[in-house]
């Protein structure tokens, strides 16, 4: 019998919980064990989150070394220790935490979405991507030979596929070429190596097929399955020979850093050059999930639920970015998008913004707003997380731990902000993470100290809307817009203007708009 | 001591192989014992494969040499309870069954050593479940030999698996009269039927009529970090001491106590047995249809909690809890 050194997967619940268990205790309660027997065998009954739970703890018990648990959670005040001479805080988590190096890539695995790994060379990126190729079913080799290689030579028909040349010259209609599709097209994880070494021009073409899934070459369309993305780049600052276009940038869901390998575990290096173990070919098959299993997951996932009042605090961070004071006469256009597109200089339009207290104004941190497709990737992996941890409802701490890894690259830090300047704050310069964690540990601060959960009056008047303006009389609808109007004379008297009193004061000019049609209309009917 | 000359021949035969399993198993296990690895193969191994037949022998012995390992590697033998039991098991069970091994029979090995260290932590009898299995076990087949072992788990204390092994006995009726004492008449089915609807409707003759306690406190190897606190459930018993939370079930074999959760715990404060004489306490004795217990829990606050065949009876001042049969 071989020894299975890197082959077995957790055979406990990888997180157990205190839901009421099964109670037929049966053979196999009796047999299983310490030691491999034939009881031992997963089952076809395990739950998805489960199985994936399982790929997780195999992936960092036996295929990457990857000890780095920045994915914190706490169900008892964990024990922190203040060290070095930078006062940094180590802690000791005191529930189960994560390595964002396999937690991210898996969680793109399960909602097909699109990763990067940035760090620097032979830190596993390459490797951590074929193994998630190898969960989706597919041989080592094959996962190989699809993967892209990004070089500055690289074609749009390297990427895609070439024209047959004998209908090439054949041929007296477009429709008559055939095209040799790529194989890599039609797989359901794909796997870009070095996306920023990949010129311009052949950039576009790639830009399609990860925005729209499909590739198109002399007019004939190869439509894509759903599928996730693992790219990798030496840094993410789209270095390498060629720029990386910012509407690719913008299509990467998630960024993941390859953290420093820790000398410590020389030792399991060892091992696996002494017995030439390469963990991607020993995949158990425990874990490898069918396309079936895949969809299934996706339904699990937007099935978890974002309660009302998270999303409320996601909302309130969202507001605080976007606002820029001087940008815009008008006050639609009172955003750094304004600025964005009039190509204005930036430091200038900062110095003529005098009002606020920039160092407690989170916008002032930021070059730029959260896009649409910024907050829909934000939802999608907190209940992916959420899932993950098998729960059925997306906590604030899920919220708080995936954020950075979305916004990381998105959210542009301005390093000439006055926060960036404090001392203590000077690590955040360089590390992101941290930062938008940070950003939004600020934001929910600001929120309790508001007491926006308690009071809201944009909420109320938006549920009050909610409900319809069926059977709403002409005086009900002018106490409303009246009531729109004082909201909106109280918050506008001497106050300072931050980014989510102006998204409110948005809100409150559409529903006064909203009513105002519908007494326009009311009128019209009598 | 020298070992058999069966097992000296398969072992020179496959020298290479076997020494590069062992230097697996020493990187594998940082602190795998080589010393404690011979004598395991020289006590626990050789009688297996001397008893072995000629075509079994090479099969028995790399399934057997590859079990040692792991077993070493997990410091799962010694002079400790558990290493005697292993040792047990490995020279006076697995020797009389050689005849009813599978070609392949590592993974039954690996069962049987798993059963008996989970007996070992349940709190059962795992003496009993291998004097029952060496006994029995020959007479079965290899396919049977799981059963029968689960069978013999209840006998020897796993009340949960009660529900299973009935299922079991009605498949094996000889090997159950004989394991569990039934008489001749009335018919099996019959008896069986009486055991799954009385947890307590057999009376072992190793029985006593004494109060039965579970448990003790953590602090001396016990499960309770806290006088426990019992709810009646129509299973058994829940448990709470402290923030952890036990399912209790008692039968005329054994008891079993089992991590439970305190939805469970909440769950059971809605249940009320039916039963028509409610049992008593009167001083130092507590009195059901069954008969008399004279217990020793501390006379103040001392607590009954029942079900439909069960009484368990409890205090704020002990870490064990009282059971006995109410019908």
């Amino acid at each position: 019998m071989p020894f299975d050194l890197f082959k077995r997967v957790s055979k406990a619940p990888t997180n157990p919980k205190g839901n009421p268990r099964k109670r037929n205790f049966d053979v196999a309660d009796l047999y299983q064990g310490p030691l491999q027997s034939e009881f031992d065998t997963t089952g076809p009954g395990v739950a998805l989150d489960e199985k994936l739970r399982q790929a997780y703890f195999w992936i960092v018990n036996s295929a990457i070394i990857s000890p780095h648990y920045d994915i914190e959670y706490n169900d008892t005040p964990p024990h922190s220790f203040i060290v070095g001479d930078s006062k940094r805080r180590l802690t000791l988590p005191s529930a189960q935490s994560y390595s964002s190096y396999v937690l991210l890539p898996l969680l793109t695995f399960a909602t097909r979405r699109k990763c990067l790994f940035v760090g620097g060379p032979g830190r596993g990126k390459t490797a951590s991507a074929i193994l998630m190729g190898v969960l989706a079913g597919y041989p080592v080799k094959e996962v190989r030979r699809a993967m892209q290689h990004g070089h500055p030579q690289m074609t749009i028909a390297d990427l895609l596929g070439n024209p047959l040349p004998a209908d090439l010259v054949g041929a007296q209609r477009m429709e008559d070429i055939r095209i040799a599709w790529r194989n890599w097209l039609g797989m359901r994880v794909k796997i870009i190596d070095e996306y920023n070494r990949i010129p311009t021009r052949t950039q576009s073409a790639l830009l399609t097929v990860m925005g729209d899934n499909y590739a198109e070459v002399l007019n004939h369309v190869y439509e894509c399955p759903d599928s996730a993305w693992y790219l990798t780049a030496n840094d993410d600052q789209g270095g390498g020979t060629y720029q990386v276009i910012e509407a690719l940038r913008d299509r990467i869901d998630v960024i993941v850093q390859a953290l420093a390998f820790n000398p410590r575990f020389l030792g399991d290096l060892l091992v696996r050059i002494e017995e030439g173990i390469r963990p991607e070919e020993l995949v158990p098959k425990e874990i490898v999930f069918s396309e079936a299993e895949i969809d299934q997951i996706n339904k699990e996932i937007l099935q978890v639920e974002l309660p009302a009042p998270l999303r409320r605090r996601l909302e309130f961070f969202t507001s605080q970015f976007e606002l820029s004071e001087t940008a815009g006469a008008q006050f639609e256009y009172m955003t750094k998008d304004t600025a964005r597109l009039s190509a204005v200089d930036w430091a200038q339009l900062v110095a003529s913004d005098n009002g606020r207290d920039r160092l407690k104004d989170l916008g002032c941190q930021t070059l730029n707003g959260l896009s649409v497709r910024n907050l829909m990737t934000v939802l999608i992996y907190a209940k992916a997380l959420a899932y993950f941890r098998g729960n059925s409802t997306v906590e604030l701490e899920d919220l708080r731990q995936i954020l950075p890894f979305v916004l990381n690259d998105k959210l542009r830090p301005d390093l000439d902000a006055p926060f960036f300047s404090q001392p203590q704050n000077a690590a955040y310069r360089s590390d992101s993470i941290s930062w938008l964690r940070q950003l939004f540990d600020l934001s929910n601060a600001e929120y309790e100290r508001l007491g926006l959960d308690q009071e809201d009056p944009v909420e109320k008047l938006q549920q009050e809307f909610s409900l319809g303006l069926e059977s709403v009389s002409e005086s009900e609808a002018r106490t409303r817009i009246g009531k729109i109007e004082r909201l909106v004379a109280e918050w506008c008297k001497g106050r300072k203007l931050y980014g989510h009193l102006y998204d409110d004061l948005l809100k409150l000019k559409y529903l006064h708009q909203r009513y105002t049609n519908y007494l326009y209309w009311l009128r019209s009917q009598k | 001591m020298t070992i058999s000359p069966e097992f000296a021949e398969v072992l020179r035969a496959g020298r290479l192989e076997f020494n590069t399993r062992v230097a697996e198993a020493r990187r594998r296990y940082p602190k795998f014992d080589p010393e404690l690895f011979n004598r395991f193969l020289t006590h626990n191994v050789d009688p297996i494969v001397a008893a072995a037949n000629d075509e079994c022998r090479v099969g028995i012995t790399n399934a057997t040499f590859d079990v040692a390992l792991d077993l070493v590697g997990r410091e799962l033998c010694g002079a400790h309870r558990r290493g005697l039991l292993l040792d047990k098991l490995w020279r006076e069970v697995i020797p009389a069954l050689t005849g009813i091994l599978p070609p392949q029979p590592a993974p039954l090995v690996s069962a049987l050593c798993n059963a008996l260290l989970n007996l070992e932590a349940q709190g059962a009898r795992p003496v009993q479940w291998l004097q029952i299995l060496r006994e029995l076990g020959p007479l079965a087949s290899a396919e049977e030999l799981t059963d029968i072992g689960l069978l013999a788990a209840w006998r020897s204390g796993g009340a949960q698996f009660r529900p299973a092994a009935l299922r079991i006995a009605a498949a094996l009726p000889a090997i159950a009269q004989a394991m569990l004492g039934l008489p001749e008449t009335p018919a099996l089915a019959t008896q069986l039927s009486a055991l799954e609807s009385n947890p307590w409707a057999l009376t072992p003759a190793d029985s006593t009529s004494t109060i039965r306690e579970i448990g003790k406190f953590n602090g001396y190897g016990g499960q309770f970090p806290a006088p426990p606190i019992v709810r009646a459930c129509e299973q058994g018993f829940l448990v709470k001491s402290e923030n952890r939370y036990f399912l209790l079930l008692v039968d005329s074999f054994g008891e079993a106590l089992i991590p439970a959760s305190v939805e469970e715990y909440v769950a059971a404060s809605h249940y009320k047995a039916a039963v028509s004489h409610a049992p008593k306490l009167y001083d130092r004795y507590l009195r059901t249809p069954r008969g008399q217990f004279e217990h020793n829990f501390c006379h103040d606050d001392v607590q009954l909690a029942w079900n439909e065949h069960s009484v368990a009876v409890f205090s704020p001042y002990s870490f064990s809890i009282g059971v006995v049969p109410l019908t």
